[in-house]
């Protein structure tokens, strides 16, 4: 029985989000932008040729049919490159985002339901965490903590963008378990986690999909900057790496190098604009206020 | 009650509001003179248009609605205004110098972030061009003597200091502040605890007797209009059905809807059934034809279905729009 | 009468936000305080076992090297360097530069911490302030043409990293259109001229400046524009702003102290974070334009390994940050009546 009404549940909002994405254009266009992304970094990434030791003879060369966003100052395809970087890029992305979600919502869940010293335990370390700025703090610890993995990086992005969501959860928990209905469900024999998963979880849905992209948008943000800065060199084929090689060997100051810098340029901007409109549309969807607009 | 002049006179009004899902027709050829010096209630359900007609006379109408046709005359110095015709910025000038609104949302009706007297100086400074400060602030005090507040402690206070009644009283005595020759008042009590209201009522009385100001009060509760006013105008789907003195509309009813009206309050002193008015609210973007009261009338005729009853004074002042006495 | 008017201080807004931030920095620095102690691959051993073995110190000179550079002792057990340290930063002794052998690294602080404060706090005000006015621009002309095209326009311009923002400004500036000598704006002031309240030094470090802060401009305004928008637009129906036209107010009127003044309170929660966000951001954008503030400073000592000035730099970026959100939150409780009798928001 439950079941049933758990899955009619979801399904309908699963319904309503695809009838409401046909129609917004905008968030329709995100979604397209983060799939191709997608493809880009799973199929395309095997599929392309990659020599990474380049060839002298074709340094900078402007866009060709063999090379279709030119080449870099060793020669190299800048378009295999952008394809090479792709899946790390979505992988700190989502990976981060993901563990971000997951931390918020047990953090956010605990403070709500449990109150009283756990809250303001809970709290008083996410507006900690909220004050320290977040770049110096992973250069700083880039530069104390040898790490080599792009999961350690992902964890270390999420343990700091937890506090925005978890407040948001924690909000949600406190003001509908003061709700009528859950005294009712109480009543009627519902244990606590029906509760939460046939009342509490689809309220929350709204605020968790659309902070999953904001998580993962400031994953990209952090792990690019970082590769910019030169402090993540484990990183791979990283859009970020990319500037980083660009600046480094003076591709920045050079005319003839534009495609090398605007393409990672380009893809990182495509893709937080994609993901940008996803969550707008996201937005929209689960908050109807906005829609009438 | 004297021959009194006429202050405000309503001719042939139709507003319209524009839905997504069509057209509504909140008021539809409203027809009334409000006298000077006279307290009218307009009495009516919700929907009946009652508050359209007072956004309309103070053109605060939202962006969706129009005044398709009509006039609304106020009597001025030298002549008559007609209030539809009014650019934005003369309308700007007339509101609240000539013509103020108390409305129900005295919660939320002052500035946050401004002190109660900040709010008397600025709606001064917006009509005058020169204008004395304390002098402003003396008749403020005033104002709010004479609705039985404390004239210090209001004027120095932000507004989430004050109590939901007492915000109601300061802005009754703001709207008094530039001696307007005619207050709307929209539900003045509807938003406050039993208490509160009865001391507004109290205010209200008292005021109406040192004030010379016009005042219109709409309700839906014939209670308060039994009350405070000297007439009693009543409103059903955008129209003005039946207008009276009080003792009139009360003893002597003649609309089917202003006796099921009555039938609808309980009484205090002997025991009397309640009788709920049948049917529902009409639809207004497609009203019933003929009389809009038909579908839901104990009373009602052929003539009823087919055509609107046209208004017609019964007796001197006493108009009623209703096929059982358009026939005399 | 004497007493009511020290619980007036007491428990008056400015000072209980002023203990909560106080609260906030002892937090900071016990933070910075453990990162550095105990982290694996602890600077300090590292520290003591690169002057063993490279310059061939015995290790007791080692530790009194350490000692004085870090100002933490390490034989003490780790409440008494704790306390020491804190005690010492009370003092001003931030330790000493482990690579610049001995130069405070206070005096280096205060040497390139005001050319950051300069540029971020300008671009702050700057940002919000023309934020905020089209913002209410963009609400009251919702619904039209260039509502639309300016919320698009800020939605992607937020999307966009803010170093990003600063290469694209020297890629097309300076390399494709050749607008502006960027070669020649390195640093925070020319090394021609010789600095002093003369107006060649304040011209010329404007003119160092204003890529930064331009950069900064550009990444922060879409929030503000588009927070500015949303809550004008909520706040345009509320009950005031029409009671406030029935009493015939002019309408510039109420754009400003009832719209305005009211749709302004929501975005200072979104202050807080900008200011986190711009002070962290400094570290990238110095960086593209080499601006010698305190952000460039502290990618210089993490890639020379210099941990004391690392932790000293990182510690007052954080403090920064504390005491610029103490500012707005002292400013909120001045714009909104609400707040100022209970201390809390």
């Amino acid at each position: 029985m439950i079941g049933g009404r758990v899955s009619q549940r979801y399904s309908k909002a699963l319904r309503n989000t695809l009838r409401i994405l046909s129609r917004d254009r905008a968030g329709l266009v995100g979604l397209i932008i983060v799939l191709f992304f997608i493809s880009l970094g799973t199929i395309g990434a095997m599929v392309v040729n990659y020599d990474p030791k380049g060839n002298p003879e074709e340094i900078y060369m402007p866009p060709s049919l063999k090379h279709p966003l030119g080449t870099d100052f060793q020669g190299r395809d800048v378009l295999a490159q952008i394809i090479y970087g792709t899946p790390s890029v979505l992988q700190v992305a989502f990976l981060a985002g993901a563990l971000t979600t997951l931390i918020a919502v047990l953090a956010g869940f605990a403070a709500g339901f449990l109150g009283g010293r756990v809250d303001a335990t809970i709290m008083g370390i996410a507006d900690f965490i909220l004050t320290i700025p977040q770049i110096p703090l992973f250069a700083v610890l880039s530069a104390l903590i040898r790490f080599s993995d792009v999961s350690f990086l992902a964890i270390l992005i999420a343990s700091v963008s937890w506090p925005p969501l978890a407040r948001a959860i924690r909000s949600q928990v406190l003001s509908i378990k003061e709700k009528e209905f859950i005294e009712v469900s109480r009543i009627l024999g519902f244990n606590v986690s029906e509760i939460v998963f046939i009342e509490i979880m689809p309220n929350i849905m709204p605020y968790i999909a659309v902070n999953l992209v904001f998580a993962s948008m400031n994953a990209i943000y952090a792990q690019v900057s970082l590769a910019y800065l030169g402090l993540v060199p484990f990183i791979g084929e990283n859009w970020g790496i990319m500037l980083n090689r660009a600046w480094t060997f003076g591709a920045i100051f050079y005319e003839k190098s534009l495609f090398y810098i605007m393409a990672p340029i380009a893809a990182i901007v495509i893709l937080q604009t994609g993901l940008i409109l996803l969550s707008r549309a996201m937005e929209a969807i689960f908050n109807p206020r906005i829609r009438a607009e | 009650m004297t021959m009194a002049n006429t202050l405000l006179s309503i001719k042939g009004l139709e507003v319209v509001y524009i839905a997504p899902k069509g057209v509504v027709k909140a008021l539809r050829d409203i027809n009334l003179e409000i006298y000077e010096g006279e307290t009218l209630s307009i009495v009516g359900e919700s929907g009946s248009g009652k508050t359209t007609l007072l956004l309309s006379i103070m053109r605060l109408l939202p962006p969706n609605s129009r005044i398709i046709k009509g006039s609304i005359a106020l009597k001025a110095e030298n002549g008559w205004i007609d209030l539809t015709g009014l650019d934005e910025n003369s309308m700007r000038r007339v509101r609240w110098s000539k013509v103020a609104l108390v409305s129900q949302a005295a919660m939320n009706a002052f500035n946050p972030v401004l002190r109660i007297k900040d709010h008397f100086i600025e709606t001064a400074r917006a009509h005058m061009d020169k204008f004395d400060r304390e002098l402003i602030l003396r008749e403020a005090r005033e104002l709010l003597k004479l609705v039985m507040l404390e004239p210090e402690r209001v004027l120095n206070s932000y507004p989430h200091q004050l109590s939901g009644g007492m915000k109601q009283r300061t802005l009754i005595a703001l709207s008094l502040l530039l001696k307007p020759k005619l207050i709307l008042m929209d539900e003045p009590t509807s938003a406050l605890d039993v208490v509160s209201q009865k001391i507004i009522l109290g205010v209200l009385r008292d005021l109406k007797g040192k004030i010379g100001s016009t005042i219109i009060l709409v309700t839906h509760d014939l209670g308060i209009a039994a009350e405070i006013a000297d007439r009693i105008a009543i409103m059903y789907a955008g129209k003005v059905v039946e207008v009276g003195s009080v003792d009139k509309i009360f003893y002597e009813p003649l609309h089917p809807y202003t006796k099921a009206l009555l039938r609808a309050v309980p009484r205090v002193r002997f025991f009397s059934e309640i009788e709920a008015i049948p049917g529902e609210p009409p639809d207004l973007i497609n009203p019933p034809s003929g009389c809009s009261f038909h579908p839901r009338c104990p009373l009602s005729m052929e003539i009823c279905k087919r055509e609107e009853p046209p208004m017609i004074e019964i007796e001197p002042r006493r108009p009623v729009a209703c096929w059982l006495h358009a026939k005399r | 009468m004497k007493s009511y008017s020290l619980a007036k201080i007491f428990l008056s807004y400015p000072f209980i936000r002023g203990l909560r931030a106080i609260a906030v920095v002892f937090a900071s620095i016990t933070f910075t305080f453990f990162i550095i102690r105990l982290m694996p691959g602890n600077p300090i051993d590292v520290y003591i076992n690169t002057l063993i073995s490279t310059y061939g110190l015995s290790y007791q000179d080692a530790k009194a090297q350490a000692l004085a550079l870090f100002s933490i002792n390490l034989d003490e057990p780790l409440y008494i360097q704790y306390i020491t340290y804190i005690s010492n930063l009370f003092k001003g002794d931030l330790g000493r530069s482990i690579v610049s052998v001995g130069t405070p690294v206070a005096k280096i602080i205060a040497d390139f911490l005001p050319w950051t404060v300069f540029t971020v706090s300008t671009a702050l005000l700057i940002s919000f302030s023309l934020g905020i006015v089209v913002g209410m621009f963009m609400a009251y002309r919702r619904g039209g043409y260039l509502d639309s095209i300016l919320t698009t326009l800020f939605s992607i311009l937020s999307s966009v990293p803010n170093f990003i923002v600063g290469i694209l400004l020297i890629v097309f500036l300076g390399v494709q259109w050749k607008l502006v000598p960027f070669d020649m704006l390195r640093g925070s002031y020319s090394p021609y001229i010789k600095p002093g309240l003369t107006v060649d030094f304040i011209l010329d470090v404007l003119k160092h400046a204003i890529f930064p802060i331009t950069t900064y401009v550009i990444t922060t305004i879409g929030i503000w524009t588009l927070s500015m928008r949303g809550s004008t637009i909520s706040y345009l129906g509320e009950d005031y702003v029409f009671m406030a036209r029935a009493r015939g107010l002019p309408e510039r009127r109420i754009a400003i102290t009832y719209v305005g003044r009211n749709a302004i309170l929501p975005l200072f929660t979104s202050l807080t974070i900008s200011i986190g966000f711009i002070f962290g951001g400094s570290v990238l954008i110095e960086s593209v334009f080499v601006y010698r503030g305190i952000g460039l400073r502290l990618l210089e000592a993490i890639n020379s390994r210099d941990y004391t000035v690392m932790q000293g730099i990182f510690l007052i970026i954080t403090i920064a940050v504390i005491a610029a959100n103490y500012i707005a939150d002292l400013l909120y409780s001045v714009l909104d009546p609400r707040v100022r009798a209970g201390g809390r928001r």
